[in-house]
């Protein structure tokens, strides 16, 4: 049996892209916010990455190199879903701790944030993330999904690592606040603390 | 805002500031002097160290449930065709 180079070329790229293929998949379903869209990055960047192969050093992490190709090509497409979003301001410090334990959800549970978080779904959380404003969601993704460092998050949107350190601590207390609102709304949770969860 | 330098590290921290630096703190991105601040701080406030606790599984709750978000079935087959183009063209 004989296998030709290019051959060879494209299962050694199939059996790194095979692990990568799901996250990469739903870091662009957070960018795009759009199941097509998504896919349709995700084949693009695919092809990008089978094209620059070559480039891409042995026994280095595929992972990251291909979802900094995925990232960077979304952002020279900037094909992106609009979700009305109200805006929502940044709550305080260790937001949902707090209310939390207004609510009197803390109890003496082992690990109460787990206690707090499982009465939410994926859909629950990808709305709170959807409430984001797009620069804190975008490093937001990137921190959560792609699992980027501050500097990696800096090098794909081009700005100071000091930048990126703000938007994601913005964007995580943010976060915090429209976890809380959402679980609210759909009553996941019950009773308010002094602060309230409107703006 | 966002390149703005962070303040000096304070001794002895208040609650407020050791909160202000949960997130960098849990993520490694502190220097060592607010590490050592921090965790001093920790050592003898124990609401502030269930704080950090509760805090960082929020964020790998929330990591963990986006992990778990829908996808296509036949992704993999759907990039292996465009592969597979790739390679004819």
């Amino acid at each position: 049996m004989s296998v030709t180079p290019a051959l060879d070329a494209r299962r050694e790229f199939e059996s790194l892209l095979e692990p990568v293929a799901t996250v990469a998949y739903r870091v662009a379903y957070n960018f795009t916010r759009n199941a097509e869209d998504a896919m349709d990055l995700v084949q693009d960047s695919t092809v990008a990455a089978f094209r620059s192969f070559d480039t891409f050093q042995k026994g280095s992490n595929f992972r990251a190199w291909f979802l900094r190709i995925l990232t960077n090509r979304f952002y020279k497409s900037r094909k992106r879903g609009r979700v009305e979003t109200t805006p929502i301001d940044e709550a305080e410090d260790v937001f949902l701790y707090r209310q939390a334990a207004r609510a009197g959800l803390l109890g003496n549970d082992d690990d109460p944030a787990r206690l707090v978080l499982d009465r939410f779904d994926v859909e629950a959380v990808e709305a709170a993330l959807d409430r984001l404003p797009d620069e804190f969601r975008d490093a937001a993704v990137m921190y959560f999904l792609n699992d980027f460092s501050y500097d990696q998050i800096a090098d794909v949107l081009g700005v100071p690592v000091g930048t990126v350190r703000s938007r994601l601590h913005r964007g995580r207390k943010i976060l915090q606040r429209a976890l809380w609102d959402v679980a609210k709304q759909r009553g996941l949770v019950h009773g308010d603390g002094p602060e309230g969860a409107g703006a | 805002m966002g390149t703005a330098r962070r303040a000096p590290v304070p001794k002895d921290m208040s609650c407020a500031e050791v909160f202000a630096r949960v997130q960098e703190y849990l993520d490694r991105e502190l220097n060592p002097d607010e590490v050592e601040a921090v965790k001093a701080h920790l050592d003898y406030c124990p609401p502030c160290a269930r704080g950090f606790v509760f805090e960082e599984s929020v964020f790998e709750t929330v990591r963990l449930k986006l992990a778990a978000s829908a996808c296509p079935e036949d992704l993999m087959a759907r990039l292996r065709e465009c592969l597979e183009a790739c390679d004819e063209s």
